[in-house]
């Protein structure tokens, strides 16, 4: 299948996703940057798999963000989601907010998932080491964030996130500045407060029967590797593996590596 | 025109380099640099300016709601126009406002406003906000709701003075088993309704539509003032009305003395500790707190960075801009005679007091508006004869 851009409808929404390749079917779930389009991660994944990466309702053209309250009505989104693709149980890949929403996923309806990589997830708390406030980043300074999401701030992707906000997103394109204000509203909406995670989910994890992989960046500064430690400890038989010389953003900063990985795990 | 004296409350003493070490007087400022012994003083010295304006001839005073920051020290304005009630017998008090979704349930403002109202006699001026994007930090209150828990909250409190209680309200945001206002307010139907809006669409089509008042959240160029007036009477012409002149307000800092050079020089360095330690952080604008339509319009009217207070580097900025009408007091009714006629706008709230101004200047400068410059405006803009428009109750009123 050649890598397309599709549509499909769950619950009566609208919902965009990125669609290719061929083989086992593989659920790419994207973090709070909406990142559900063809960006190299994606091509690698659909060069392996038959990748579907589709858009959380309130993120690019997925419609449905009014109905969503918190992460568990995203969790129903998603479970209506592999009913209208007809997957019984279904590999994941997750990326912070994706990550943990196939945590909870996985946590609540067991059955429904196979195997699943948590890629730098939130959605736990650890008191000692909050996760960074990705939403008090001032306007005025948009290279915070970019120092949050990556290690090496020469990385051609951490330049390109290093996106100017406020005033100085006059100079965008629209739809840019319009999909960017979109996801961090999406991602606010369930994710303000308590910040990125839900406190009932650390009790539930030990439900979860996937296969799990925690694949962390060693220099994570939004959610460091102790989370990573954390969700492995918490469920059962899962493992880590932490990628030196890396941010958050972990598939962007080093693609390769988080191919590999994902592939020797998912097989 | 009717004339308000408007007063933020702010913390005078932040240290010099306070803008060096920190960019933000607002949510994360660390509450170290508060020093009680000074909050005492000027509590006490701001209460005395705001009841002092009745007596110097002024229609009514504003009060605002802020909290965890330097910017303006009161996160209960229902607190300090209980004080005003006491203290004054005439003017209008105007809480401008409440912010409703910071609180649950909202029936408090109901109660509190109510109180308010039949212990002042009928003078309260019920101002009813979203709240600044800061606070949406300091309550934890997701931003993302801000729009829809307003409205769930505005119209609870609508209801609550004007439906026969108790009633029960099962909202999106609030559920409430039994509502039943005790006590209700002493204005019929309900006291003046005002609404500040910093040039969302949403909002300004709500005021027109429920024929409430609008006051432009202040500190933009007047440029931008008169763009987003003359939308607001477009949206009131849209509901078949022309916008009455009390349905506007402009909100602004004012300073007079005896010549324009010495009012100048008597000003200014209060405008920079204002500009330069207490703005930084009012701006935040957590994500969803404002639709992304009504945002990228906010963005696009911003476009030079010199539409907002924050954008004024020269004194010249500020006068450009009217950021402040500072001058003699021929100077100052002048260039308010000017610009309201422009905007229309039948309400003048000054902000006498602005950044670390003492008491005594503050003092003198509301004195010297009320005697030299309120005759002079009042003479060339007089009060509007027509009576306000009633507003439109909610449908589940009847």
């Amino acid at each position: 299948m050649a890598n397309v851009v599709t549509h499909v409808e769950v619950l009566g929404r609208r919902i965009q996703e990125c669609r290719g390749g061929s083989g086992k079917p593989l659920l790419y779930l994207h973090s709070a940057g909406g990142e559900a389009i063809w960006l190299p991660h994606l091509t690698g994944l659909a060069a392996k798999y038959e990748l579907h990466a589709p858009a959380h309702p309130g993120f690019l053209g997925s419609q449905g963000i009014e109905q969503i309250r918190d992460i568990e009505d995203y969790v129903y989104h998603y479970l209506a989601y592999l009913d209208v693709m007809g997957w019984k149980s279904i590999d994941v890949v997750g990326l912070s907010l994706g990550g943990w929403i196939g945590a909870e996923l996985a946590a609540r309806y067991p059955e429904r998932v196979s195997k699943l990589v948590l890629v730098d997830a939130v959605g736990i708390w650890i008191r000692e080491k909050p996760i960074a406030d990705i939403f008090a980043i001032d306007s005025r300074h948009p290279e915070k964030l970019q120092q949050l999401l990556f290690h090496d701030l020469e990385h051609p992707m951490a330049k390109l996130m290093a996106m100017p906000r406020g005033e100085g997103m006059q100079n965008l394109p629209e739809e840019m500045v319009i999909n960017f204000m979109n996801a961090l509203a999406a991602t606010a909406k369930v994710g303000w407060n308590p910040l990125l995670h839900d406190p009932r989910l650390e009790s539930l994890l030990h439900r979860v029967t996937a296969k799990t992989l925690c694949l962390w960046g060693a220099h994570d500064r939004v959610v460091p590797v102790e989370y990573g430690e954390k969700y492995a400890k918490l469920i059962p038989g899962a493992s880590l593996e932490v990628i030196p010389g890396c941010g958050h953003m972990l598939p962007f900063e080093k693609t390769a590596e988080f191919l590999a990985a994902v592939t020797r795990f998912v097989g | 025109m009717k004339h308000f004296l408007f007063h933020l409350m702010p913390y005078r003493d932040l240290p010099a380099d306070f803008e060096k070490k920190h960019d933000s007087a607002w949510v994360w400022v660390p509450n170290d640099l508060f020093d009680p012994k000074k909050a005492q003083v000027y509590y006490n010295e701001y209460i005395d300016q705001l009841a002092e304006a009745e007596t110097l001839g002024f229609d009514g005073v504003c009060v605002n709601e802020h909290h965890q920051n330097a910017y303006g020290l009161m996160p209960s304005p229902n607190i300090i126009a209980a004080m005003l009630a006491m203290r004054t017998r005439r003017i209008k008090i105007a809480v401008v406002g409440n912010a409703l979704p910071l609180y649950n349930p909202p029936t408090r403002v109901a109660e509190e406003i109510a109180m308010l109202d039949c212990i002042s006699g009928g003078r309260i001026i019920s101002g009813q906000v979203i709240g600044g994007g800061p606070e949406y930090f300091s309550f934890s209150i997701n931003p993302a709701e801000a729009r829809t828990r307003f409205a769930e909250a505005h119209e609870l409190i609508m209801r609550a003075w004007t439906e026969p209680g108790p009633f029960e309200h099962y909202g999106e945001h609030f559920k409430l088993r039994y509502v039943n206002c005790w006590p209700k307010p002493l204005q019929k139907p309900h006291p003046p309704i005002w609404i500040p809006g910093a040039g969302s669409l949403e909002t300004m089509e709500f005021v027109a539509k429920r024929r409430y008042a609008y006051m432009g959240i202040p500190y933009f160029h007047i440029d931008f003032f008169k763009r987003n007036y003359a939308t607001f009477r477009e949206c009131c012409q849209k509901e078949g009305y022309q916008a009455h002149p009390e349905q506007m307000g402009l909100l602004i800092p004012i300073y007079v003395a005896e010549t324009d050079a010495k009012a100048r020089e008597e000003f200014e360095p209060h405008f920079w500790y204002f500009l330069r330690k207490l703005i930084p952080g009012l701006t935040l604008s957590p994500p969803g707190y404002t639709s992304t339509r009504s945002a990228l319009r906010i963005i696009k009217a911003l476009g030079d960075g010199k539409s907002f207070i924050n954008g004024c580097e020269t004194w010249q900025d500020v006068e450009k801009g009217t950021f402040a009408i500072v001058g003699s007091p021929e100077t100052v009714a002048e260039k308010i005679i000017e610009h309201a006629s422009e905007i229309g706008c039948g309400n003048l709230l000054g902000l006498f007091q602005l950044g670390n101004m003492p008491a005594d200047k503050a003092r003198e400068n509301a004195r010297r508006y009320a005697e030299a410059v309120m005759p002079v405006v009042n003479r060339a803009l007089p009060n509007s004869k027509v009576p306000m428009p009633a507003a439109i109750p909610f449908p589940e009123a009847h």
